[in-house]
Protein backbone atom coordinates (compact mmCIF):
# COMPACT_ATOMS: atom_id res chain seq x y z
CA UNK A 1 0.00 0.00 0.00
CA UNK A 2 1.06 3.22 -1.34
CA UNK A 3 2.00 5.95 1.55
CA UNK A 4 -0.53 8.12 -0.01
CA UNK A 5 -3.27 5.49 -0.32
CA UNK A 6 -2.60 4.93 3.30
CA UNK A 7 -2.83 8.51 4.63
CA UNK A 8 -6.24 8.68 2.94
CA UNK A 9 -7.62 5.45 3.93
CA UNK A 10 -6.29 6.62 7.90
CA UNK A 11 -9.18 9.57 7.21
CA UNK A 12 -12.00 6.55 7.33
CA UNK A 13 -11.10 5.49 10.76
CA UNK A 14 -11.55 6.94 14.06
CA UNK A 15 -11.15 5.92 17.49
CA UNK A 16 -13.60 3.56 19.03
CA UNK A 17 -15.55 3.77 16.33
CA UNK A 18 -16.51 0.93 13.70
CA UNK A 19 -14.05 2.40 10.67
CA UNK A 20 -11.34 -0.14 11.39
CA UNK A 21 -13.79 -3.18 10.52
CA UNK A 22 -12.86 -2.88 6.94
CA UNK A 23 -9.54 -4.70 6.01
CA UNK A 24 -7.90 -1.90 3.89
CA UNK A 25 -8.35 0.40 6.70
CA UNK A 26 -7.13 -1.75 9.45
CA UNK A 27 -4.17 -2.59 7.17
CA UNK A 28 -3.57 1.39 6.81
CA UNK A 29 -3.91 1.92 10.60
CA UNK A 30 -0.99 -1.14 10.67
CA UNK A 31 0.88 0.95 7.97
CA UNK A 32 1.01 4.12 9.92
CA UNK A 33 2.16 2.65 13.13
CA UNK A 34 5.87 1.73 11.17
CA UNK A 35 6.23 4.77 9.22
CA UNK A 36 7.13 7.83 11.60
CA UNK A 37 5.15 10.74 9.41
CA UNK A 38 1.94 8.57 9.01
CA UNK A 39 2.07 8.46 12.79
CA UNK A 40 2.76 11.84 13.75
CA UNK A 41 -0.22 12.81 11.63
CA UNK A 42 -2.67 10.18 12.56
CA UNK A 43 -1.79 10.66 16.78
CA UNK A 44 -2.75 14.04 15.43
CA UNK A 45 -5.90 13.22 13.32
CA UNK A 46 -7.23 10.72 16.48
CA UNK A 47 -6.60 13.70 19.04
CA UNK A 48 -8.58 16.02 17.12
CA UNK A 49 -11.01 13.13 16.63
CA UNK A 50 -11.38 12.49 20.27
CA UNK A 51 -11.48 16.16 21.00
CA UNK A 52 -14.69 16.60 18.40
CA UNK A 53 -16.52 13.31 19.70
CA UNK A 54 -16.32 14.63 23.16
CA UNK A 55 -18.01 17.60 22.51
CA UNK A 56 -20.72 15.80 19.97
CA UNK A 57 -21.29 13.17 22.65
CA UNK A 58 -22.77 15.62 25.03
CA UNK A 59 -25.95 15.94 22.49
CA UNK A 60 -28.75 13.73 23.81
CA UNK A 61 -32.46 12.59 22.16
CA UNK A 62 -34.71 15.20 23.55
CA UNK A 63 -36.46 12.98 25.95
CA UNK A 64 -40.03 14.64 24.70
CA UNK A 65 -38.90 13.81 20.96
CA UNK A 66 -38.53 10.55 21.80
CA UNK A 67 -41.42 9.98 23.68
CA UNK A 68 -43.38 11.80 20.77
CA UNK A 69 -41.96 9.64 18.24
CA UNK A 70 -42.60 6.19 20.37
CA UNK A 71 -46.39 7.75 20.66
CA UNK A 72 -46.61 8.35 17.12
CA UNK A 73 -47.79 11.93 18.01
CA UNK A 74 -47.43 13.62 14.80
CA UNK A 75 -47.08 17.32 14.40
CA UNK A 76 -48.21 17.43 10.42
CA UNK A 77 -51.47 20.16 11.29
CA UNK A 78 -48.64 22.98 11.54
CA UNK A 79 -49.17 25.62 9.26
CA UNK A 80 -47.35 24.65 5.48
CA UNK A 81 -44.93 27.49 5.47
CA UNK A 82 -41.32 28.35 4.42
CA UNK A 83 -39.50 24.62 5.70
CA UNK A 84 -42.99 23.54 6.20
CA UNK A 85 -43.96 23.66 2.73
CA UNK A 86 -40.96 21.65 1.44
CA UNK A 87 -42.41 19.21 3.66
CA UNK A 88 -45.98 18.92 1.72
CA UNK A 89 -46.67 15.55 0.04
CA UNK A 90 -47.01 17.14 -3.27
CA UNK A 91 -42.84 18.91 -2.71
CA UNK A 92 -41.80 15.87 -1.17
CA UNK A 93 -43.13 13.59 -4.39
CA UNK A 94 -42.08 16.01 -6.48
CA UNK A 95 -38.27 16.07 -4.43
CA UNK A 96 -38.55 12.33 -4.81
CA UNK A 97 -38.99 12.44 -8.21
CA UNK A 98 -36.26 14.57 -9.06
CA UNK A 99 -33.79 12.87 -6.87
CA UNK A 100 -35.16 9.88 -8.45
CA UNK A 101 -34.00 11.26 -11.82
CA UNK A 102 -30.79 11.99 -10.85
CA UNK A 103 -30.10 8.76 -9.10
CA UNK A 104 -31.26 6.65 -12.06
CA UNK A 105 -28.14 7.34 -13.91
CA UNK A 106 -26.28 5.46 -11.78
CA UNK A 107 -28.96 3.08 -10.75
CA UNK A 108 -28.86 1.80 -14.62
CA UNK A 109 -24.66 1.66 -14.82
CA UNK A 110 -25.00 -0.42 -11.86
CA UNK A 111 -27.92 -2.56 -13.62
CA UNK A 112 -26.14 -2.70 -17.17
CA UNK A 113 -23.24 -4.61 -15.02
CA UNK A 114 -25.76 -6.95 -13.60
CA UNK A 115 -27.42 -7.58 -16.92
CA UNK A 116 -28.42 -11.07 -18.24
CA UNK A 117 -30.74 -12.51 -20.58
CA UNK A 118 -34.47 -12.02 -19.64
CA UNK A 119 -33.69 -9.90 -17.00
CA UNK A 120 -35.98 -7.57 -17.63
CA UNK A 121 -38.49 -10.49 -17.58
CA UNK A 122 -37.17 -11.34 -13.96
CA UNK A 123 -37.22 -7.36 -13.15
CA UNK A 124 -41.15 -7.52 -13.19
CA UNK A 125 -41.24 -10.72 -11.56
CA UNK A 126 -39.64 -8.97 -8.18
CA UNK A 127 -41.88 -6.14 -8.82
CA UNK A 128 -44.84 -8.09 -8.09
CA UNK A 129 -43.68 -8.16 -4.52
CA UNK A 130 -45.25 -4.81 -4.12
CA UNK A 131 -48.66 -5.27 -5.15
CA UNK A 132 -48.81 -8.08 -2.97
CA UNK A 133 -51.06 -8.11 0.23
CA UNK A 134 -50.35 -11.09 1.48
CA UNK A 135 -53.89 -12.32 1.01
CA UNK A 136 -53.17 -13.80 -2.66
CA UNK A 137 -51.26 -16.80 -0.41
CA UNK A 138 -52.59 -19.76 0.16
CA UNK A 139 -50.98 -20.20 4.02
CA UNK A 140 -48.81 -23.19 4.21
CA UNK A 141 -46.68 -24.17 7.51
CA UNK A 142 -43.77 -26.54 6.13
CA UNK A 143 -40.29 -26.32 5.07
CA UNK A 144 -39.81 -24.25 1.86
CA UNK A 145 -38.49 -27.21 0.47
CA UNK A 146 -41.27 -29.59 0.90
CA UNK A 147 -43.48 -27.82 -1.49
CA UNK A 148 -42.53 -29.67 -4.26
CA UNK A 149 -45.49 -32.11 -4.23
CA UNK A 150 -47.88 -29.67 -3.59
CA UNK A 151 -46.82 -27.46 -6.23
CA UNK A 152 -47.21 -30.56 -8.54
CA UNK A 153 -50.41 -31.88 -7.10
CA UNK A 154 -52.26 -28.19 -6.82
CA UNK A 155 -51.33 -26.82 -9.97
CA UNK A 156 -49.39 -29.51 -11.94
CA UNK A 157 -45.95 -27.12 -11.66
CA UNK A 158 -42.64 -29.22 -12.23
CA UNK A 159 -40.21 -26.93 -12.18
CA UNK A 160 -40.03 -25.98 -8.33
CA UNK A 161 -36.63 -25.78 -7.69
CA UNK A 162 -34.98 -24.22 -4.47
CA UNK A 163 -30.81 -24.78 -3.53
CA UNK A 164 -30.49 -26.87 -0.62
CA UNK A 165 -29.51 -24.12 1.56
CA UNK A 166 -32.84 -22.28 1.22
CA UNK A 167 -35.02 -25.64 1.43
CA UNK A 168 -35.33 -25.90 5.32
CA UNK A 169 -36.79 -22.16 5.50
CA UNK A 170 -40.22 -22.63 7.05
CA UNK A 171 -42.77 -21.03 4.63
CA UNK A 172 -46.15 -18.86 5.69
CA UNK A 173 -47.89 -18.94 2.69
CA UNK A 174 -47.56 -20.37 -1.10
CA UNK A 175 -49.19 -19.71 -4.33
CA UNK A 176 -48.44 -19.99 -8.38
CA UNK A 177 -49.07 -17.17 -10.60
CA UNK A 178 -49.08 -16.64 -14.47
CA UNK A 179 -46.75 -13.48 -15.49
CA UNK A 180 -47.44 -13.24 -19.38
CA UNK A 181 -49.34 -16.68 -19.27
CA UNK A 182 -46.32 -18.56 -17.96
CA UNK A 183 -45.91 -20.07 -14.67
CA UNK A 184 -44.35 -18.82 -11.44
CA UNK A 185 -44.00 -20.65 -7.75
CA UNK A 186 -43.91 -17.72 -5.32
CA UNK A 187 -43.51 -18.79 -1.11
CA UNK A 188 -43.59 -16.67 1.27
CA UNK A 189 -40.78 -16.90 4.00
CA UNK A 190 -41.37 -14.99 7.46
CA UNK A 191 -37.64 -15.35 8.22
CA UNK A 192 -36.14 -11.64 7.32
CA UNK A 193 -39.24 -11.16 4.96
CA UNK A 194 -37.81 -13.14 2.36
CA UNK A 195 -39.57 -14.19 -0.99
CA UNK A 196 -38.77 -16.67 -3.11
CA UNK A 197 -40.03 -17.46 -6.81
CA UNK A 198 -39.57 -20.53 -8.76
CA UNK A 199 -39.99 -20.64 -12.63
CA UNK A 200 -39.07 -22.36 -15.76
CA UNK A 201 -35.73 -19.96 -17.11
CA UNK A 202 -36.91 -20.88 -21.20
CA UNK A 203 -39.98 -19.22 -19.79
CA UNK A 204 -38.47 -16.01 -19.15
CA UNK A 205 -35.53 -15.78 -21.33
CA UNK A 206 -33.33 -16.23 -18.60
CA UNK A 207 -29.99 -17.89 -19.29
CA UNK A 208 -27.20 -17.84 -16.67
CA UNK A 209 -24.43 -20.48 -15.66
CA UNK A 210 -25.39 -23.07 -14.10
CA UNK A 211 -25.83 -22.61 -10.12
CA UNK A 212 -23.87 -18.99 -10.30
CA UNK A 213 -25.93 -16.17 -8.08
CA UNK A 214 -26.56 -13.03 -9.75
CA UNK A 215 -28.04 -9.95 -7.53
CA UNK A 216 -28.94 -7.37 -8.55
CA UNK A 217 -32.09 -4.71 -7.00
CA UNK A 218 -35.48 -3.16 -8.36
CA UNK A 219 -36.23 -0.25 -6.03
CA UNK A 220 -36.07 -1.11 -1.94
CA UNK A 221 -36.18 -4.64 -3.47
CA UNK A 222 -32.53 -7.20 -3.98
CA UNK A 223 -32.79 -10.09 -5.77
CA UNK A 224 -30.47 -12.83 -6.19
CA UNK A 225 -31.08 -15.63 -8.89
CA UNK A 226 -29.49 -18.62 -10.02
CA UNK A 227 -30.13 -21.37 -12.70
CA UNK A 228 -30.16 -24.67 -12.26
CA UNK A 229 -30.21 -27.06 -15.21
CA UNK A 230 -33.64 -25.87 -16.54
CA UNK A 231 -35.43 -23.79 -13.10
CA UNK A 232 -34.48 -20.74 -12.11
CA UNK A 233 -34.65 -19.64 -8.17
CA UNK A 234 -34.58 -16.42 -7.25
CA UNK A 235 -34.99 -15.09 -3.59
CA UNK A 236 -36.08 -11.20 -2.90
CA UNK A 237 -35.97 -8.97 0.44
CA UNK A 238 -36.48 -5.28 1.01
CA UNK A 239 -32.78 -4.22 1.63
CA UNK A 240 -29.20 -3.55 -0.13
CA UNK A 241 -26.56 -5.60 -2.60
CA UNK A 242 -24.67 -6.22 0.59
CA UNK A 243 -27.34 -7.59 2.84
CA UNK A 244 -28.24 -10.15 0.33
CA UNK A 245 -24.26 -10.79 -0.22
CA UNK A 246 -24.35 -11.67 3.27
CA UNK A 247 -26.83 -14.01 3.22
CA UNK A 248 -25.44 -16.31 0.66
CA UNK A 249 -22.12 -16.01 2.08
CA UNK A 250 -23.71 -17.67 5.02
CA UNK A 251 -25.25 -20.42 2.77
CA UNK B 1 -45.18 4.25 16.41
CA UNK B 2 -42.91 1.37 15.83
CA UNK B 3 -39.54 2.09 15.12
CA UNK B 4 -37.22 -0.65 14.82
CA UNK B 5 -33.92 0.91 15.95
CA UNK B 6 -32.51 1.00 19.50
CA UNK B 7 -32.53 4.15 21.52
CA UNK B 8 -29.07 4.45 21.42
CA UNK B 9 -29.02 4.65 17.46
CA UNK B 10 -31.85 6.60 17.40
CA UNK B 11 -29.48 9.29 19.63
CA UNK B 12 -26.54 8.48 17.37
CA UNK B 13 -29.25 9.61 14.41
CA UNK B 14 -30.18 12.71 16.06
CA UNK B 15 -26.49 13.81 16.48
CA UNK B 16 -25.99 12.85 12.87
CA UNK B 17 -29.32 15.21 12.25
CA UNK B 18 -27.70 17.90 14.70
CA UNK B 19 -24.33 18.06 12.85
CA UNK B 20 -26.19 17.83 9.03
CA UNK B 21 -28.79 21.22 10.37
CA UNK B 22 -26.91 23.02 13.23
CA UNK B 23 -29.43 24.03 14.71
CA UNK B 24 -31.47 21.64 17.67
CA UNK B 25 -34.93 23.10 16.72
CA UNK B 26 -34.20 22.50 12.92
CA UNK B 27 -33.13 19.21 13.97
CA UNK B 28 -35.71 17.72 15.82
CA UNK B 29 -38.56 19.00 13.57
CA UNK B 30 -36.37 16.96 10.68
CA UNK B 31 -35.43 14.05 12.61
CA UNK B 32 -39.47 13.77 13.77
CA UNK B 33 -40.53 14.01 10.02
CA UNK B 34 -37.52 11.27 8.74
CA UNK B 35 -38.69 8.87 11.53
CA UNK B 36 -42.50 9.19 10.71
CA UNK B 37 -42.05 8.77 6.87
CA UNK B 38 -39.61 5.92 7.46
CA UNK B 39 -41.23 3.72 9.54
CA UNK B 40 -43.18 1.89 7.51
CA UNK B 41 -40.17 0.62 5.53
CA UNK B 42 -37.73 0.33 7.75
CA UNK B 43 -39.67 -2.45 9.23
CA UNK B 44 -39.55 -4.50 5.77
CA UNK B 45 -35.58 -3.93 6.23
CA UNK B 46 -32.82 -7.11 6.77
CA UNK B 47 -31.25 -6.21 9.29
CA UNK B 48 -30.13 -3.14 11.22
CA UNK B 49 -27.08 -1.57 8.68
CA UNK B 50 -29.54 -1.12 6.19
CA UNK B 51 -32.51 0.12 8.30
CA UNK B 52 -29.92 2.90 9.55
CA UNK B 53 -28.50 3.48 6.54
CA UNK B 54 -31.92 4.12 4.82
CA UNK B 55 -33.15 6.80 7.69
CA UNK B 56 -29.20 8.35 7.01
CA UNK B 57 -30.36 9.08 3.98
CA UNK B 58 -33.59 10.52 4.75
CA UNK B 59 -32.50 12.84 7.27
CA UNK B 60 -30.11 13.77 4.86
CA UNK B 61 -32.04 14.66 1.93
CA UNK B 62 -34.14 16.31 4.54
CA UNK B 63 -31.94 18.01 6.32
CA UNK B 64 -30.33 19.82 3.23
CA UNK B 65 -34.25 21.60 2.95
CA UNK B 66 -34.62 22.66 7.10
CA UNK B 67 -35.11 26.03 8.28
CA UNK B 68 -32.55 27.19 10.79
CA UNK B 69 -34.89 28.36 13.66
CA UNK B 70 -32.16 31.40 14.84
CA UNK B 71 -31.51 29.67 18.22
CA UNK B 72 -27.78 29.45 19.33
CA UNK B 73 -26.26 26.43 18.68
CA UNK B 74 -23.10 24.68 20.08
CA UNK B 75 -20.01 25.35 19.15
CA UNK B 76 -19.81 21.86 17.28
CA UNK B 77 -22.84 22.32 15.31
CA UNK B 78 -21.49 25.92 14.73
CA UNK B 79 -18.74 24.97 13.01
CA UNK B 80 -19.82 22.26 11.09
CA UNK B 81 -21.97 24.30 9.11
CA UNK B 82 -19.35 26.33 7.87
CA UNK B 83 -18.70 23.02 5.73
CA UNK B 84 -19.49 21.93 2.59
CA UNK B 85 -22.89 19.93 2.68
CA UNK B 86 -20.64 16.51 0.99
CA UNK B 87 -18.21 17.38 3.93
CA UNK B 88 -20.24 17.53 6.78
CA UNK B 89 -22.25 14.56 5.75
CA UNK B 90 -19.83 12.33 5.44
CA UNK B 91 -17.65 13.63 9.26
CA UNK B 92 -21.20 13.48 10.62
CA UNK B 93 -21.64 10.26 9.62
CA UNK B 94 -18.16 9.03 10.48
CA UNK B 95 -18.68 10.62 14.11
CA UNK B 96 -22.32 9.13 14.65
CA UNK B 97 -20.64 5.70 14.89
CA UNK B 98 -23.65 4.01 13.14
CA UNK B 99 -21.89 2.47 10.09
CA UNK B 100 -18.60 0.96 9.11
CA UNK B 101 -16.51 3.26 6.83
CA UNK B 102 -17.40 1.12 3.76
CA UNK B 103 -21.34 1.08 4.37
CA UNK B 104 -21.15 4.56 5.45
CA UNK B 105 -19.61 5.23 1.80
CA UNK B 106 -22.54 3.15 0.20
CA UNK B 107 -24.82 5.76 2.05
CA UNK B 108 -22.70 8.49 1.17
CA UNK B 109 -22.66 6.81 -2.90
CA UNK B 110 -18.51 7.74 -2.67
CA UNK B 111 -15.69 5.01 -2.91
CA UNK B 112 -13.91 4.28 -0.11
CA UNK B 113 -11.05 6.24 -1.50
CA UNK B 114 -13.12 9.30 -2.16
CA UNK B 115 -14.86 9.53 1.28
CA UNK B 116 -11.46 8.93 2.88
CA UNK B 117 -10.28 12.62 0.53
CA UNK B 118 -13.93 14.11 2.28
CA UNK B 119 -13.10 13.28 5.42
CA UNK B 120 -9.54 15.07 5.10
CA UNK B 121 -10.88 18.07 3.42
CA UNK B 122 -13.83 18.34 6.63
CA UNK B 123 -11.47 17.62 9.58
CA UNK B 124 -9.66 20.49 8.09
CA UNK B 125 -11.84 22.97 7.32
CA UNK B 126 -13.52 21.83 10.52
CA UNK B 127 -10.69 22.79 12.72
CA UNK B 128 -10.13 25.49 10.99
CA UNK B 129 -13.93 27.17 11.65
CA UNK B 130 -13.17 26.01 15.60
CA UNK B 131 -10.62 28.45 15.68
CA UNK B 132 -12.78 30.73 14.51
CA UNK B 133 -15.35 30.02 16.78
CA UNK B 134 -12.20 30.77 19.31
CA UNK B 135 -11.99 27.07 20.35
CA UNK B 136 -8.13 26.86 21.61
CA UNK B 137 -5.90 24.78 18.83
CA UNK B 138 -4.79 21.36 19.45
CA UNK B 139 -1.61 22.38 20.11
CA UNK B 140 -2.41 24.52 22.88
CA UNK B 141 -4.54 22.00 24.58
CA UNK B 142 -2.51 19.22 24.52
Amino acid sequence: MKGADTGILLQCHCPGLPGTEDPRIGKAVKAAEKDQQLQAEFARQRALDERHLAAIEQVMLPQALLAQLLAGHATRNRKPTGKAFFLQPVVVVILIAAGTLVGWGGVSLWNRLHAFPGKDNVLRIVEVNDDMTGMEMEPKKEAAGALNDWFFDKYGFEDYYLPAAFQKYQAAGARLFKQDELPVAQVAIPDHNMVFFSFKAADFGVTLPNDEWHIFTDGDWVAAIQQHDEECFMVTFRGSSGAMQDLLKAK
Amino acid sequence: MDLPITTEDLTRLYRFTLLLTGDEVAAQQVFHDACLESAPRLAGYRNEDDRIACLMGILRQKARTATPSGCEPRAIARAFVTLPEEDRAALAGLYSGLLSARALADVLKMSLDQMGRTLKSARQRLERAMLELGEPSLEQTL
